[in-house]
C-alpha cells in the first residue's frame, strides 16, 4: 500500500478513550469508502487492540499511539505503546476471543517483537466479512 | 409485568453507589448523561415476565472495556439467584467487544449451574457475527423471535 495520508492519535492508556479511538477509526473508514460492514469491522477491531493493549499493562503510563495511514486502495493503522510485552497479549479467555475477531475480521494483522510493542491492522476496501 | 428498569452512565459510577437491581426500583442519571455525551454509554434494564417461566434482561446501548465492570457486577447479580432460563433482549445493543463477550459467557456459567439456559435476541447481524467468529454461537441459543 502507498501512503497518502497519516493522522496519529495519541490517547492515555485507559478504557475511557477507548470509544473516542473508536470514532475515529470508524470517520476514517468512512471518509475511505469502506462499507458500513467494513466500518463496523474495523471499529471492533481496533477497539480489541485497545482492549488487549490496556488491560494487559495497567502499570503502564505511557500514551497509547494509533497511526492511521490512509491509502487510496484502504488502511493501515499502527497502534503502538512503549514496554509492553507482546508475550502478553491475547492470552486470556477474553484475548483468545479478540485474536479471532482481529484474525477474521482484518485482511492483516502483524504483532511486533519491537520495544514499541507495535500492532498492525489493515483492510483494503471493497472486503467486508459477511454475516454469518 | 413486573418490570425493573436502570439506566445507567457508567462513567459516573460514584452516582451508582448503592444502587441495587431490586423490585420497583429506577434509576435515571440524566444530568451526568448530559456531561458526558459522547462517551461511552449503556443501558441495563431487567424485565421479569411473571406469566411466562423466563427472566427477561434487555441490555442496549454500548458494552466496552469502560462499561465492564459495571455491567459484570449488575449481570452477574441479576442472574446469580434466578432459576429460570434468561432471555438477554438485545435488540437496542449496538456494540460489544470481546470484554462483553467474556461476561455474557460468565453469566452463561452461572446460570448453566442451576442447570438453566440463556437465550440471546434481536442481536444485530455485526454482532452475531462476533458470537459466530468466536463460537459463542453454540454455547448461548440465538433467537431472532419476532
Amino acid at each position: 500500500m502507498s501512503k497518502q495520508k497519516q493522522i496519529v492519535l495519541a490517547i492515555p492508556p485507559e478504557a475511557a478513550y477507548i470509544s473516542l479511538a473508536r470514532l475515529t477509526a470508524s470517520g476514517l473508514a468512512n471518509q475511505l469508502g469502506f462499507d458500513m460492514d467494513a466500518i463496523e469491522d474495523i471499529k471492533v477491531c481496533v477497539s480489541e487492540v485497545l482492549n488487549e493493549t490496556i488491560s494487559t499493562s495497567s502499570d503502564i503510563k505511557e500514551p497509547i499511539t494509533l497511526c492511521f495511514d490512509l491509502t487510496k486502495d484502504g488502511f493501515e493503522v499502527l497502534i503502538s505503546r512503549d514496554m509492553l510485552q507482546q508475550s502478553a497479549l491475547f492470552t486470556s479467555e477474553t484475548g483468545q476471543f479478540a485474536l479471532s475477531i482481529l484474525e477474521t475480521l482484518m485482511d492483516r494483522v502483524i504483532l511486533s517483537n519491537d520495544n514499541a510493542g507495535t500492532i498492525c491492522l489493515s483492510k483494503t476496501t471493497g472486503r467486508s466479512v459477511p454475516h454469518g | 409485568m413486573d418490570s425493573t428498569s436502570v439506566f445507567m452512565n457508567t462513567a459516573k459510577v460514584k452516582v451508582l453507589k448503592g444502587l441495587s437491581i431490586g423490585k420497583d426500583s429506577s434509576f435515571y442519571a440524566q444530568d451526568q448523561m448530559k456531561q458526558l455525551e459522547g462517551i461511552c454509554m449503556y443501558q441495563f434494564s431487567i424485565d421479569r415476565e411473571t406469566d411466562a417461566p423466563k427472566m427477561v434482561l434487555t441490555i442496549s446501548g454500548e458494552i466496552d472495556l469502560f462499561a465492564a465492570p459495571e455491567f459484570r457486577e449488575k449481570l452477574y447479580e441479576a442472574v446469580s439467584d434466578v432459576s429460570a432460563d434468561v432471555v438477554l433482549n438485545c435488540r437496542d445493543l449496538s456494540y460489544i467487544d470481546s470484554s462483553g463477550l467474556g461476561i455474557l459467557l460468565g453469566a452463561l456459567k452461572r446460570v448453566r449451574q442451576n442447570s438453566h439456559q440463556v437465550y440471546i435476541r434481536y442481536l444485530k447481524d455485526s454482532i452475531k457475527k462476533l458470537f459466530i467468529i468466536t463460537g459463542l454461537d453454540k454455547a448461548f441459543v440465538l433467537e431472532d423471535v419476532q
